[in-house]
């Protein structure tokens, strides 16, 4: 049962603050892209949006859009499942590391994935050619194909089809899958008969979001499309703009809206599957279960892991690093060609990578935080409010998400490009467009966990509070924060690990002296500097890696469940 | 003076009634069960009670000042009430001890009268040496003594049981309704109960109000309920026994056993439902013709079914089993008459 509003139990003012808050970051931006998509509709066929609609590449873009996204969650609903499965419900050993490793993807930067799988394939990989098999020169790159963007859109969001899922597994009451068991139902029934179905809601929202992410990743296509003149959405909207510059805003605008449509239609398919399959564990014990493989299967699986592991993430990866120490590509690795000039270039050109690193640091850090202390009480209100005005605004949230970054960024622009009434203030060329922009886009992935969490607690917990005299603040303080403590961990984490990575809405939103790191990297590929580029990823991923360990060892002082990669 | 007054209690959702006209005096002290099958409001009836729903129509006045009714709505945390719920709902961060003083502390009662308060409510459910487990270290049992000590230690004027001993087992049971009474004698608080689970009713309640689909049904004690249901549905809720159809007598009165005859005889007009339970008939030489259609061993006696030759069917106890399809003669030595469901 939905707990119904009662008459005076939200304080008015926090309706009114995070009301106000959300539709200026959500809805101002699209109401303002909007504006421009429909304007000079009264010139007919010569209008922004008639001249878009006429145009074939348009709806070839479409088409390719939605083909990479679906292969895209196909193949992250199987990486994702397969190992939220394996370490939330079987004894496999090593449950840390497979999850650390298996997290990685996410955190790495999409064009640092697009260009470590580059060096991995194709006649010019360092790494064939140090081997000895590099294909013959002039043979095609294999990943300059919609498959190619695919498997690696797949690869990097299925982390967070596994978080999505793994955070319903874990709250599957033992009980339900013993009582299928002494029921008579073998293993297989179990999976089929119980936890598929508890555990639906997770898998729709998990693929929900892996199809979203896919819809709006523009590193990945920007990478392995663009040179083989295969346009998603987002590369389209940009290669406009990169072409034409702002003249073509309105038209850029229509192609947002339409994708933003497409999104749209997504999230509400999700929510009401979402809904449909709505169970409440009440009263439910919160023991983690386990099918107990014995050893021999166990030790398949993981051996099946870590293979997995190693084609998807070490492969390329050592790729990269081979990249970035050789002198420059297709160039095999001996002992004669070793070389560090990458590095010690980077290091010594003008301070632009230490610039862009701690841009994205305080970037990062802050929408991270901004986020996490509004997520609780936004999921809180979200919980207590009628479905339908629910409904209105998760997806009035989703929607900065769902737009391809790009899209955003043409919003933000559209918007900040005159100072702020009253203020006089221009955000325009400063950082505070990015920080501004980062909030908006990554909202709902702060919000997403801690409504997940809020939403399963039973809801006596917190009525049992209220006839013990505690008002509505300190419910929300000391019943539901520590109960969705981790949820909101969780949440702020991913919005950091996102943001640090944001290479979208950075692309066109960034200035001089501005950079993050994620337009410095792909600023140098498309420069044809893949070697300099390779050293920077390197560094990149390493200050990743080091990130996580980092948080690893911070763990045991923080409760269980808020770092996503340990369990 | 009645402590607890709902006066013509409504609550609609969505144009359905869920509670429909509701009107009960409870006396402070009372221990009241709100008895009914699943969805006949009860639980709705015990959550407006709380302040966890609002009411459409008519008031909830408590000790004479009024707790809630179309235009007021005083929330659950003011009304000085304690509910078990059915989940238990222990908040499973928070130990025992930290479950049960977080009501005291909320009351902003200093530390020391806090500790002594939270030891004498965890004494009183024998829990004691348990005050530092979490929850989830719990049988169901010790949680549902956890949940009352929780309630017990604010000394609430209105204690509210949503189906607290739902998730027991029947030994469970028994030992938690002996808690319950022991708790209701301590406190002497006012309880309402809610349940699906007439024996349950009948042995814990002072009072019970029978709700169907939202109406109060009837309202009185376990005895008067037993004896003289007001309505068939409540005679066939509560109890067993077998409905005659009787002409020439008045609902809600007594019906003897000469009635009973010639009741039967002029049972081919205008005839009133009469509830006859298993214990007022005895099996005699002569007397009603019945046959027997199934024999039940009960450890203290048989349960026999037997059907009359106009077609209704009673239950019989007897120290002896009977074989289907055998001939036998009952008397009947009281029926209660019925008002027909509606």
């Amino acid at each position: 049962m939905i707990a119904r509003a009662i008459p005076g139990d939200q304080p008015r003012w926090l309706v009114a603050v995070i009301l106000a808050l959300i539709v200026l970051l959500s809805l101002t931006p699209s109401l303002r892209l909007l504006l421009e998509a429909l304007s000079q509709l009264d010139q007919g066929s010569a209008s922004p949006l008639m001249r878009v609609l006429r145009d074939g590449a348009t709806w070839q873009a479409l088409s390719n859009s939605l083909y990479t996204s679906t292969l895209a969650t196909i193949i992250s609903l199987m990486l994702g499942a397969l190992f939220a499965c394996s370490l939330s419900l079987t004894n496999v050993s090593g449950r840390q590391w497979l999850v650390f490793c298996f997290m990685l993807p996410m955190m790495i930067p999409p064009q640092v994935t697009a260009l470590s799988w580059l060096q991995l394939f194709g006649p010019s990989s360092p790494l064939l050619n140090s081997l000895g098999l590099a294909p013959a020169l002039g043979s095609p790159q294999p990943l300059y194909s919609a498959e190619g963007i695919a498997l690696l859109m797949g690869v990097q969001h299925a982390p967070l089809v596994f978080l999505t899922l793994r955070a319903s597994l874990i709250n599957l009451p033992a009980e339900m899958i013993e009582a299928a068991r002494i029921n008579g139902a073998g293993q297989g029934r179990v999976w089929l008969d119980v936890i598929f179905p508890l555990s639906r809601s997770g898998l729709v929202a998990a693929a929900a979001i892996a199809f979203v992410s896919a819809l709006g990743n523009f590193g990945i296509p920007a990478m392995l499309g663009i040179p083989a003149s295969y346009y998603v959405l987002p590369t389209l909207i940009y290669q406009h703009m990169a072409g034409f510059g702002q003249g073509v805003l309105s038209e850029v605008a229509v192609l947002s809206m339409m994708i933003g449509a497409l999104a749209l239609a997504g999230v509400l398919i999700q929510q009401r599957f979402v809904r449909r399959a709505q169970y409440e564990l009440v009263g439910h014990s919160g023991r983690a279960q386990a099918f107990v493989l014995d050893r021999a299967h166990r030790l398949g699986l993981q051996v099946f892991l870590w293979l997995l592991l190693a084609l998807i993430l070490v492969a390329p990866l050592v790729a990269l690093v081979v990249s970035s120490v050789v002198p420059a590509l297709g160039v095999g690795l001996t002992a004669d060609t070793f070389t560090l000039n990458a590095y010690v270039e980077m290091l010594t050109r003008q301070g632009v990578t230490g610039r862009a690193m701690s841009n994205s640091l305080v970037l990062a850090g802050g929408s991270a935080l901004f986020l996490m202390l509004l997520s609780l009480p936004l999921a809180w209100l979200l919980l207590r409010m009628h479905p339908r005005l629910r409904t209105a605004i998760t997806s009035m949230i989703e929607i900065p998400y769902a737009l391809p970054g790009v899209v955003l960024a043409i919003a933000c622009i559209l918007l900040f490009v005159q100072p702020l009434p009253l203020l006089d203030i221009s955000l325009y060329g400063t950082l505070a467009i990015l920080f501004v922009a980062y909030l908006a886009r990554f909202m709902s992935i702060a919000l997403k966990p801690v409504q997940a969490s809020a939403g399963q607690l039973d809801g006596s917990l917190e009525e049992a509070a209220q006839l013990a005299g505690a008002g509505p603040l300190r419910r929300l303080l000391q019943i539901v924060l520590p109960l969705v403590a981790p949820a909101v961990c969780a949440g702020g984490l991913l919005v950091f690990l996102t943001a640090v990575n944001e290479l979208t809405v950075s692309a066109l939103l960034w200035s001089a002296g501005n950079e993050t790191l994620g337009v410095l990297v792909f600023n140098l590929d498309e420069g044809g500097d893949s070697v300099l580029a390779a050293a920077i990823s390197v560094v990149i991923v390493v200050m990743v890696v080091g990130l996580m360990s980092l948080l690893s060892l911070m763990g045991r002082w923080l409760p269980e469940g808020v770092i996503p990669w340990r369990t | 003076m009645a402590n607890l007054i709902l006066d013509n209690l409504s609550k609609t959702f969505a144009g359905q009634p869920a509670v429909d006209r509701i009107s009960l005096h409870i006396e402070q002290g009372e221990f009241v069960a709100l008895l009914g099958p699943s969805g006949c409001g009860k639980t709705t009836l015990l959550r407006m009670l709380a302040g966890f729903e609002s009411v459409s129509e008519g008031s909830i006045r408590l000790q004479g000042g009024i707790l809630a009714d179309r235009d007021v709505h005083l929330p659950p945390e003011q009304r000085r009430m304690g509910m078990v719920f059915q989940s238990y709902a222990l908040w499973p961060h928070m130990t025992v001890q930290q479950n049960v003083g977080y009501p005291l502390k909320m009351k902003k009662m200093p530390e020391s009268e806090r500790q002594a308060r939270i030891r004498e409510a965890l004494e009183a459910v024998q829990l004691t040496h348990l005050a530092d487990r979490a929850p989830k270290d719990l049988s169901g049992g010790q949680r549902q003594r956890v949940a009352l000590a929780r309630c017990l230690v604010t000394e609430p004027d209105v204690v509210l049981l949503d189906e607290p001993l739902a998730n027991l087992d029947r030994h469970l049971r028994a030992s938690m309704e002996e808690t319950f009474r022991a708790f209701h004698r301590r406190t002497g608080a006012t309880m309402i109960y809610v349940t699906h689970d007439q024996s349950e009713a009948m042995s814990l309640a002072s009072k019970i109000a029978v709700m169907n689909s939202g109406r109060l049904e009837q309202w009185g004690t376990p005895q008067d309920l037993y004896a003289c249901p007001r309505t068939e549905w409540v005679a066939r809720f509560i109890g067993q026994g077998g409905i005659l159809p009787l002409g020439g007598v008045t609902p809600g009165t007594e019906v003897g056993s000469e009635a009973v005859i010639k009741g039967m005889e002029t049972s081919f007009g205008r005839t009133t439902p009469v509830l006859v339970r298993p214990e007022d008939i005895r099996m005699t030489e002569q007397g009603i013709g019945v046959e027997v259609l199934s024999s039940i061993y009960r450890g203290a006696h048989y349960e026999l079914k037997v059907k009359l030759s106009a077609g209704a069917e009673l239950m019989v106890f007897h120290h002896r089993p009977l074989v289907p399809g055998d001939r036998a003669h009952i008397l009947i030595e009281r029926g209660w008459a019925l008002e027909p469901d509606a």
